[in-house]
């Protein structure tokens, strides 16, 4: 047997049958262009280097942008909450976001630890208006109820929450679970987009 | 040529042709539980404990007795005049709020008294990355009730960098604002002020306050 014929991973013998392993060699490591403070993580199988492992999106820049801009039908309960981004964060390497318009619908997430956080600023025709609303991961409600009222004041509620998806991906959106006097699509004005966010932090 | 003159990382095969178990050669050092395996300045890769993130506060600490003034804004002698004064890292040499500034982070003020007096009101980052911005934050306790100010991060050049949020007392809705600033070489972030309301600041609120930055 000749030495030209052994390899481990990418690694060849020199012309003196010694053969150098490198991290990258190994199958499953792919190291490309490493730079400063980058580190490796194992996702789908393969290590890799990226940088620090704290990701996140972040949607809701404050522009002023009327939410009949949105793809929104209804802000009744059960209603999907949209919110606008012009240039929204996204670091999660492995996430994809739904939108229209610069409108996010949800945010699809793979594998890991994540704490989800969500502020609405939907406006109402009556002093006592408010909505209750909860983030959503696929059909189910997770963590904990934010509010939002008439005043701007009560605007700042949030509903948080902590995913853990263990498998596969799944479909995280916020819903409003009790609505009171909010008011139409239509007629809904720029608060939302102003005052609300939606944040995904992988942890 | 035999397979048993091949070498492994300078690890040559036994007489059964086995290799014990490789080290890596571009991977310095042994690691232990919970460490990562990071790149560093010199294109090396090494064992360490959870990488450090440039990190900032300003934070609750010495109170100085609860008179008040109103907030105003615009500060015409500050280089950055609608951005909310924090609150005094020093007044009249004596430090009320703590803080922490890190490399590529120092905190902004305007000075007052010859330099013995300083409100903090910004925040200068330097080196490119994504960085988290939050403040908890409360207008002061002699405000008459419903009293508000409308704040949101900014850059000094006037990019919105999160939700506008209405700001109350202390014993009515807390709310916090949350931002995300992606800097390619440098800036100066700070609250913008979008409106006030009877509004008071006063001393004695200390406690309420933490403006939080953080690479990330």
């Amino acid at each position: 047997m000749s030495h030209n014929n052994l390899k481990i991973g990418s690694a060849l013998p020199d012309a003196s049958s010694s053969i150098a392993v490198n991290i990258e060699d190994l199958n499953d490591v792919s190291v490309t262009s490493p730079s400063e403070n980058q580190v490796l993580r194992y996702l789908n199988g393969t290590w890799s280097n990226t940088n620090l492992p704290f990701e996140s999106i972040f949607i809701g820049e404050g522009a002023s942008q009327d939410y009949s801009t949105s793809s929104a039908s209804s802000t009744s309960s059960g209603a999907v909450v949209e919110f606008y981004d012009s240039s929204l964060i996204n670091t999660i390497t492995d996430a994809s976001v739904t939108q229209t318009s610069d409108w996010v619908q949800s945010i699809t997430l793979g594998v890991g630890e994540y704490v989800v956080s969500a502020v609405i600023g939907l406006t109402f025709s009556s002093s006592s208006g408010q909505a209750l609303f909860r983030i959503y991961q696929d059909a189910s409600a997770v963590g904990s109820q934010g509010i939002v009222g008439y005043d701007s004041q009560d605007v700042g509620s949030r509903a948080e929450a902590r995913i853990s998806i263990t498998s596969g991906t799944a479909t995280i959106s916020v819903k409003l679970t009790s609505s009171t006097s909010a008011n139409s699509v239509a007629s809904q004005g720029n608060r939302h987009a102003e005052r609300s966010f939606l944040e995904v932090r992988r942890i | 040529m035999s397979h048993l003159a091949v070498s492994v990382n300078d690890q040559a095969p036994n007489l059964q042709g086995q290799l014990s178990q490789l080290e890596a050669l571009d991977v310095i050092g042994e690691a232990n539980g919970g460490e990562v395996i990071r790149v560093d300045s010199l294109n090396e890769m090494s064992a360490i404990k959870a990488p450090h993130r440039s990190r900032a506060y300003v934070a609750g600490g010495n109170p100085s007795g609860a008179s008040s003034v109103n907030l105003f804004v615009p500060i015409t002698s500050s280089t950055y005049p609608y951005f909310l004064e924090i609150g005094p890292l020093f007044i009249s040499g004596i430090a009320r709020l703590s803080s922490s500034s890190d490399s590529g982070l120092t905190w902004l003020y305007n000075s007052y008294g010859g330099g013995n007096t300083r409100y903090a009101n910004g925040l200068q980052i330097t080196g490119s990355g994504l960085y988290r911005l939050s403040a908890d934050w409360c207008v002061g306790s002699l405000s008459a009730s419903g009293a508000y100010v409308d704040v949101q991060w900014q850059t000094s050049t006037g990019e919105q960098l999160g939700p506008i949020v209405r700001i109350g007392r202390s014993d009515e809705k807390r709310n916090s604002c949350v931002g995300y600033v992606n800097v390619t070489t440098s800036a100066v972030v700070g609250l913008y002020v979008h409106a006030i309301s009877n509004a008071k600041y006063n001393l004695d609120n200390f406690n309420d306050i933490l403006i939080y930055a953080e690479k990330v």
